[in-house]
């Protein structure tokens, strides 16, 4: 089972760390494992019969599939991301008293 | 950037971190108060199972000759999605700001810009309906507990004290292909799953959540809305119907809709593909061509135009079923054309990465419209 929902501080209970991979290797493969784990990937490159997608797994998952002949490329820790990402929420509401947010493209009058 | 989000225009804020929920709910009633004459606040009927409202704004000039088609964007249905809210009340910020204050917008460093009169021109010919935050549980638990919780938080379904097997993925929840183990051939891959523990679980049945229905109140609400944008992040691309199969433009009667189908769909380079019209697959694919082009012209940041359908199938997501619709209720005044815009290969973004994805995404968007609107579906 492909259990991505994780807390702020990973597995604790096993140490097991949240990966974003990139996974390579024949389509039929690849198919066979997102068949039975129906997890969502992220970007897609199709070469013929050869595929390459980036998905979120847990360390065991990633193990399994270079067990099972794919290619895996970590590409980053996804618990250290969503950790640090986590300590970038604004705290208390910056739009008391009737403040609004500040557009990004209001820079000059044309 | 520290420069750009200093604060010019007094009572508004430099987005330096992401908003929480609070913020974003609260900065939608704001902008709606300090635009009285170009904003809406549209409460949505359903609160979710937490309690949390949920507001949408609608944007755009006043209409002396009647309707106007609707260009409707929502954000932040998977909880873990953040910055998508920040995308579209810097959307809200920009269009209303530059309206009322005749100023032209700039994005990136290229100084890639839109006039205050075609802005006008814009707000003048159609109304934007935004709704920044689709699945407010979510992205609380996401931004408080788990950074990655993609759900909505309903415990109907929970096994135990299994808190994997809470909430379901609310883009897994609309009425399209959703009986997906009876539409789809058996053994694809199909990004949907009938397993509460899973992060793609669909729910008991279409629609079974507050914040999917509000999204169809919203667009019977708003019956003349002709586009229609879902963000999200995690591959980087402009996506467009349909996501269940390969496209053919020919045999009508080979759609999503069509029993005799059953078990034939979600299979590469078979019989079986997802009829579309024509017009509507030029339409679709020019405008996200608009919305792509944008972008390079912003940052040189590539976002590819692709079919739902790219290697593996999916069902029951919220940019198929809204262009769905007018095929369903057999209705060609209900149609939609729709897109998913994934603007970040990740899910785990870093806040100072989305000043210029947000610049990126709104200048796109802005393009979409200005084309989209020239020629109404």
């Amino acid at each position: 089972m492909l259990r991505c929902q994780r807390g702020a501080e990973g597995d604790m209970a096993t140490g097991e760390r949240l990966l974003r991979v990139r996974i390579s290797g024949a389509a039929d493969a690849v198919r066979r494992f997102l068949a039975q784990h129906p997890a969502e990937f992220g970007r897609v490159s199709v070469h013929g019969d050869q595929v390459e997608i980036d998905l979120t797994v847990d360390e065991p998952v990633a193990a399994s599939l270079r067990d099972g002949g794919l290619r895996v490329v970590e590409l980053y820790n996804a618990d250290q991301r969503g950790r640090k990402a986590m300590q970038t929420v604004g705290r208390g509401n910056r739009f008391e008293g009737g403040r609004i947010p500040q557009g990004l493209g209001l820079r000059r009058r044309t | 950037m520290a420069a750009v989000l200093q604060d010019r225009f007094g009572g508004s804020v430099p987005l330096d971190d992401y908003c929480n929920t609070d913020e974003v709910r609260m900065a939608c009633v704001n902008l709606a108060l300090r635009y009285p004459a170009l904003a809406e606040r549209i409460d949505l009927p359903e609160a979710t199972y937490e309690g949390n409202p949920m507001q949408a704004l609608r944007i755009g000039a006043p209409a002396p000759q009647g309707i106007k088609p609707v260009f409707m964007a929502i954000g932040a249905l998977h909880g873990n999605e953040w910055g998508s809210s920040e995308i579209l009340l810097n959307l809200a910020a920009d269009l209303l700001g530059s309206y009322s204050e005749r100023k032209g917008l700039t994005y990136g460093n290229a100084g890639f810009q839109y006039s205050d009169t075609e802005v006008g021109d814009l707000l003048n010919e159609i109304d934007f309906v935004l709704l920044p935050l689709a699945n407010p549980d979510g992205r609380r638990h996401a931004q408080d507990h788990v950074y990655n919780w993609r759900k909505n938080r309903n415990p109907a379904d929970r096994i135990g004290a299994d808190e994997d097997t809470v909430g379901v993925d609310l883009n897994r929840n609309f009425a399209f292909l959703f009986e997906f183990t009876t539409a789809m051939a058996p053994g694809t891959s199909t990004s949907i799953s009938d397993q509460p523990v899973q992060s793609t679980y669909r729910g008991q049945r279409a629609f079974s959540e507050p914040e999917t229905r509000n999204i169809q109140w919203l667009l019977a609400r708003f019956p003349q809305t002709r586009w229609f944008a879902d963000l999200h992040c995690g591959s980087q691309a402009i996506i467009h119907p349909w996501s269940d199969d390969e496209i053919q433009h020919t045999h009508v009667t080979m759609d999503f809709r069509a029993q005799a189908h059953d078990g034939q769909r979600g299979l590469p380079g078979d019989a079986y593909r997802e009829y579309v019209e024509l017009g509507d697959w030029n339409a679709m694919q020019a405008l996200a061509k608009v919305f792509a082009d944008t972008v390079k012209a912003v940052s040189d940041t590539d976002y590819p135009v692709k079919q739902g359908f790219e290697f593996t199938p999916s069902c029951a997501s919220s940019h198929d079923w809204v262009y769905a619709r007018h095929r369903i209720a057999q209705d060609p005044a209900l149609k939609t054309l729709a897109f998913a815009i994934e603007w970040h290969a990740g899910t785990e973004v870093f806040w100072h990465e989305m000043p210029k994805i947000i610049e990126d995404v709104c200048a796109g968007l802005i393009a979409m419209a200005r084309a989209a609107a020239l020629s109404p579906p």
